[in-house]
């Protein structure tokens, strides 16, 4: 399906053949480097990973503010652990993986604690916003396509984690069924198979909706 | 063409994947039935529906002061990052000057300081948040220690160990192995249900690069865990050995848990688990070697 809007850095990870994909700096050079901790070299890591990342917790969360926490976190998690970074998979892969676990972290630490702030639907309808109109998504404007997103991504919400997490890999984030069964640790028939039937849950869910995607 | 060869290219077909003639195939199996043909009706709504979804890029604003609160995170030594969260830092407030207050009360009788640390939540708000570890247990220290929040050193738990040996084992020696690994009794005398909850995914990391700096495959490990998971979704890993079983290549991954039947909520029941690492990724129930557990 769709591809996100991710940087050069990524493709060039997932080993993507773009004609026009930039070619990103050394990244073993960057990482040795922010391991030996410089903060130019991080600060390189983290633009060029930023948007990945949050995409990927805002999909998981469907909350713009719990996704910048996660956010936070997770480079603060790539900032401690950086040395322990073996490059066996790539750093892409990596940082989805760590993005995954501390989303199902926070989800569960969530569901223990009471809302305290009303619901951030308002800032969510900013960030639901098309970045960029690329042909397969042409933005449709106006309210109907913000509410018919909004309601694509609270369906998103009430699938369990477990189809989740697949889905949004692979439907939203781009990536191909083996990598998402490497990142979850999961056999690629499972991985299959959760897809399936995360994409039958969800219309199930949006099936009152319908006359909005027709 | 069958229903169930049908369903194995419906999402393809749903998405306009499919070359011609088997799309062709697939349209003409739709036609006389009903049951297909309504799956792929739903999964065409769904197609459309995640297609609909603008990608998401972090607002500019965002971004600098995230990376802002990162950097400033890792200056000050910070830990717990839940409580960075701005709403629970509002909602905290009431609670912390409360703390706080008594901090003070505490501070004019005793003179201490002790306790107190100055952190910059990501909006860039200093609060002053009161470290209180006389209100959490050393296990509930350790366990955030362990889900990478830095509160006390991992070191300081009982924690799971991988290695690589040139043991050649058999069903005697396995058996043996199983009955006999110290680190299952520490498990046991030290975690209970609620530790496993909590820690599994940290210790499951920490197994995984443990083993990798003992020369395993790490996320290969992982994925033996999470099929293992499947079916007990709440065990705590404990030891890893890459070595060998009938002169096969074999990892053997080794999992407490509670027991099946008792009061005791102690991990006291250890699964053995060796699969056999060339043969997993393509099916892991073939790959399975042996199996056993312990009761302590």
């Amino acid at each position: 399906m769709q591809q996100s809007d991710l940087t050069p850095m990524l493709h060039y990870n997932r080993g993507m053949n773009e004609p026009d994909a930039e070619v990103p700096p050394a990244e073993d050079t960057l990482i040795s480097r922010a391991r030996a901790g410089d903060r130019d070299a991080f600060e390189q890591i983290f633009n060029s990973y930023r948007n990945q990342v949050y995409s990927l917790a805002y999909r998981m969360t469907g909350n713009p503010t719990d996704a910048e926490d996660l956010t936070q976190e997770v480079f603060m998690q790539v900032m401690r652990k950086i040395g322990s970074f073996q490059g066996r998979s790539s750093f892409s892969t990596w940082l989805y993986r760590v993005t995954v676990n501390r989303s199902r972290d926070y989800m569960r630490s969530r569901k223990r604690i009471p809302e305290l702030l009303s619901d951030d639907h308002e800032a969510v309808e900013r960030v639901g916003e098309p970045v960029g109109a690329t042909p397969a998504r042409a933005p449709e404007s106006g309210a109907i396509a913000s509410e018919a997103r909004r309601l694509v991504q609270d369906a998103l919400l009430e699938l369990p984690e477990t189809l989740r997490a697949p889905l949004v890999l692979h439907e939203l984030e781009g990536l191909e069924y083996r990598e998402v069964a490497r990142m979850l640790r999961l056999p690629v028939g499972t991985v299959k198979s959760r897809i399936f039937r995360g994409r039958l849950k969800l219309a199930e869910l949006l099936e009152p909706h319908k006359e909005q995607w027709r | 063409m069958d229903c169930r060869r049908v369903k194995k290219s419906l999402m393809e077909y749903a998405d306009g994947g499919l070359p011609a003639g088997r799309r062709d195939e697939v349209s003409l199996h739709l036609e006389a039935c009903t049951e297909c043909s309504a799956m792929a009706d739903r999964l065409a709504l769904s197609g459309a529906a995640l297609g609909s979804l603008a990608p998401v890029e972090m607002p500019p604003d965002t971004s600098a002061r995230v990376f802002a609160a990162v950097t400033a995170g890792e200056e000050t030594g910070r830990a717990a990052g839940f409580f960075r969260s701005p709403r629970v830092v509002a909602a905290a407030g009431l609670v912390t000057a409360v703390l706080v207050g008594l901090a003070i009360v505490v501070g004019l009788v005793t003179g201490g300081r002790d306790g107190e640390e100055t952190t910059v939540t990501k909006r860039g708000v200093a609060t002053q948040a009161v470290s209180a570890p006389a209100g959490e247990s050393a296990l509930q220290l350790e366990q955030k220690d362990a889900l990478g929040e830095g509160v006390l050193p991992f070191a300081s738990l009982v924690t799971p160990v991988a290695r690589a040996t040139s043991n050649n084992y058999d069903e005697a020696s396995m058996k043996n192995m199983a009955e006999s690994l110290e680190i299952t009794e520490s498990f046991a005398n030290r975690y209970t249900l609620s530790d496993a909850i909590n820690m599994r995914y940290a210790f499951i990391e920490k197994l995984a690069d443990e083993f990798v700096a003992a020369g395993g495959d790490g996320p290969m490990l992982e994925a033996m865990i999470s099929y293992v998971q499947q079916t007990e979704p709440v065990l705590l890993p404990c030891y890893a050995e890459k070595a060998l079983f009938s002169s096969q290549p074999v990892y053997i991954v080794v999992l407490t848990g509670p027991p099946r039947s008792g009061a005791t909520s102690q991990l006291t029941r250890a699964e053995f688990w060796a699969f056999n690492p060339e043969k997993f990724t393509a099916n892991p129930e073939l790959s399975l070697v042996w199996w056993g557990q312990s009761q302590k």
